[in-house]
């Protein structure tokens, strides 16, 4: 009598992160299918997802269920086991136990072979085995394939796992998010790549014109267009119209032009998204910039010198434009990880930082790993103290420049658009 | 300059204490019969609703045809709750610049240009035509952002307000019925239930101009993976009668709106 697998549910239990998967959709219209894996459904991994948090999940039995049937009901008993499993770990083997006239049965399989250290993102393949008890010869039950996210703990506020919320994670953007952040075991870490791939890696450029955002979200009220973003940034879909600065050396595709706004809020979404409390702070005023490198630019300290401008670096004290207010996130209320622009740092002390940090590594084997060395020679205000933020990028050496700052950064409530 | 400093010296808080009526009749913002953006043709339009005060809002991207260069951004938010919402929305628009504007730069649109309840504009250069303008008209804010192209700006903005101004006001919206609603309730009879976490079908929403947004007061509103016309609930933990809200809106900025309760239980 053969025994079939019908369903797997990772989230078997939406209010408990601790031995289940987490609450998930796909983005603000559909929703991940629960049971994740149905038999008489045909899916691909990415459709038959789980998340699970690090954090909540430590030192807890997470189990998935699993639902089993045989043709007719008969006392039996059988042992059904699983290889493979990638971070979720290959399954011992469990007894399912059909009595009572009964044909079909829940079982829940822990997961005790799991690895749940870092942030990663994989599709893994379990190799389900079953043999009648007492029997010595294993027959294949089936195979199954799943898209697991692993993240550091549940996703903070605008996230939610209130059940059947549209703020539950999205896993259109945890497949960006947990790539970028591969690897890190603790907050700081994924915020610092979020951070890095955000200014890096997606051919932005800051809005030398007027500073505008593109994306929504400023302050309180407001809502980040979290859909735009990841269709238009993250998988490089912007439209070829509108552009801005037509007909100039600057022409660029309009959705690719962002402000610091846009730098911030997208930045916290992402970060939070894999269980990094980056919160989203306004500053109103902010003032006149020392050298920098905005978001895609060179080095400026005059950042609206617009399509045609040909001077966005002048003199250190000279007259010109300057930004009104910024906006940047803090990790937990604590220290500064912006993506919108660098520090401008001469080459020959970059340099220097360089070597500095290379003779450490490698004097000590690789034991310090001087990280904050090794971003100060690339300019990067990351896991830096809002002193130091404010002394490397406001310009404050004359009275205009001066009294154009001032401003001390606000704590905003993030949100994005959901309907 | 803070935006709240500008908005304060112009009588922003003054107008915080006042109601308008709210705009009665739809009105479409069609860059083509606008003659002050003749030259421009639209190239990208967004539509959306603001949930956490509702409002809805159409972008629309112009781009001039022959000055590749000339560019303007107009915004069209219509708030539902009225008034004082598109104050806050004028502050918002008026704030979402990074960029550093002095206070002597910025005017008011109903003392310069007698546009708008209240609004604002300013050149970035500090003199000439605005580069940007925000004005509230009843509940309708208009913002425009114009990149080389600030001589269109105040009459763009003096053709909208116009057209806003002459349009039939009323004192509240009311509810209108949705055929996808109607249709639900013919189709399951008496009240609607559904078990917490279950899921009940709503029916199906054509593709096309008009553009639908759902709002549930628990659970959510969802797309069939298999057939993204067909839209479902999906009840949440909170037990008791719950809320969906359709607003739905074709091509202008007065959009309708139909309820419907659900038992969850």
């Amino acid at each position: 009598m053969a025994l079939q697998l019908s369903t797997i549910t990772f989230n078997h239990d939406p209010a408990s992160p601790s031995t289940s998967a987490l609450n998930i959709r796909k983005n603000k219209d559909f929703e991940v299918p629960i049971p994740e894996y149905d038999s008489s459904i045909p899916r691909t991994p990415p459709q038959s997802c789980a998340a699970y948090a690090k954090h909540e999940t430590s030192g807890q039995t997470v189990v998935i269920r699993a639902h089993f049937q045989i043709p007719a009901a008969v006392n039996i008993t059988y042992e059904v086991k699983a290889s493979g499993g990638g971070m979720l770990g290959h399954l011992d083997a469990v007894q399912v136990v059909f009595s009572g006239g009964i044909a079909d049965q829940v079982v829940d399989i822990p997961l005790p072979h799991r690895n749940f250290q870092k942030i990663q993102r994989a599709d893994i393949t379990w190799h389900w085995r079953y043999r009648k008890k007492g029997a010595s010869k294993w027959h294949p039950l089936a195979t199954t394939a799943h898209r697991i996210y692993v993240i550091l703990a549940v996703p903070p506020a605008p996230w939610t796992q209130v059940f059947a919320d549209k703020h539950n994670p999205w896993t259109d953007l945890l497949d960006w998010s947990c790539v970028i952040a591969s690897g890190s075991e603790d907050a700081p870490t994924a915020a610092e790549k979020t951070t890095k791939d955000i200014h890096l890696n997606h051919a932005l450029r800051y809005d030398i014109e007027q500073g505008a955002n593109r994306y929504g979200f400023r302050v309180t009220g407001e809502s980040f267009d979290l859909t735009n973003w990841i269709d238009y940034v993250l998988r490089g879909n912007a439209p070829i119209s509108p552009v801005f600065c037509g007909g100039t050396a600057e022409q660029y595709r309009d959705f690719w032009i962002v402000n610091c706004y846009d730098c911030a809020a997208s930045n916290a979404l992402m970060s939070k998204v894999v269980g990094a409390g980056l919160d989203y702070y306004f500053h109103d005023p902010f003032g006149y910039l020392n050298y920098v490198l905005p978001i895609g630019r060179g080095k400026c300290n005059n950042p609206f010198y617009g399509c045609l401008g040909t001077n966005p670096a002048v003199g250190p004290d000279d007259p010109r434009t300057y930004f009104g207010n910024h906006a940047y996130p803090k990790l937990n209320g604590g220290t500064n990880f912006d993506a919108c622009m660098r520090v401008w740092v001469p080459a020959w002390l970059s340099l220097l930082l360089f070597l500095i940090w290379l003779i450490v590594f490698i004097v000590t084997l690789g034991f310090v790993n001087l990280k904050n060395l090794l971003n100060a020679s690339g300019g990067w205000l990351i896991d830096i103290a809002q002193t130091d933020y404010e002394t490397k990028t406001i310009d404050v050496d004359q009275p205009f420049e001066a009294a154009a700052a001032g401003g001390v950064p606000a704590l905003q409530t993030l949100d994005f658009r959901v309907v | 300059m803070p935006v709240k400093q500008f908005l304060e010296r112009l009588g922003y808080d003054e107008l915080l204490k006042q109601e308008r009526p709210l705009l009665g009749e739809n009105y479409i913002f069609d860059a083509t019969k606008i003659a002050a953006a003749k030259e421009f043709k639209a190239v990208h339009e967004n539509v959306f609703l603001e949930e956490s005060s509702i409002a809805l809002v159409r972008q629309a991207h112009l781009q001039h045809g022959s000055k590749a260069h000339s560019s303007l951004h107009v915004t069209l938010t219509l708030c539902w709750n009225g008034f004082q919402d598109a104050l806050a929305a004028l502050a918002r628009f008026a704030g979402s610049f990074e960029r550093g504007v002095s206070a002597e730069s910025v005017v008011s649109t109903v003392r310069t240009y007698e546009i708008g309840d209240f609004g604002v504009a300013w050149a970035w250069s500090g003199k000439g035509d605005p580069d940007v303008l925000a004005l509230v008209r009843n509940n309708v804010l208009l913002g425009i952002r114009s990149h080389d192209a600030a001589e269109v700006t105040v009459s763009l903005a003096k053709e909208v307000d116009r057209a806003l101004r002459n349009r039939r006001t009323t004192d509240a919206y009311s509810d209108t019925s949705h055929n996808l609603f109607v249709e639900l309730k013919k189709r399951e009879g008496g009240t609607l239930k559904v078990p917490s976490a279950g899921k009940l079908s709503l029916g199906t929403l054509p593709e096309g101009e008009s553009k639908f947004f759902f709002l549930a007061s628990s659970g959510s509103v969802n797309r069939e993976a298999d057939k993204p016309q067909s839209w479902y609930y999906r009840a949440g933990t909170d037990k008791g009668p719950q809320v969906i809200r359709l607003y739905w809106v074709d091509a202008g900025i007065l959009p309708k709106r139909d309820g419907l309760i659900v038992e969850v239980y």
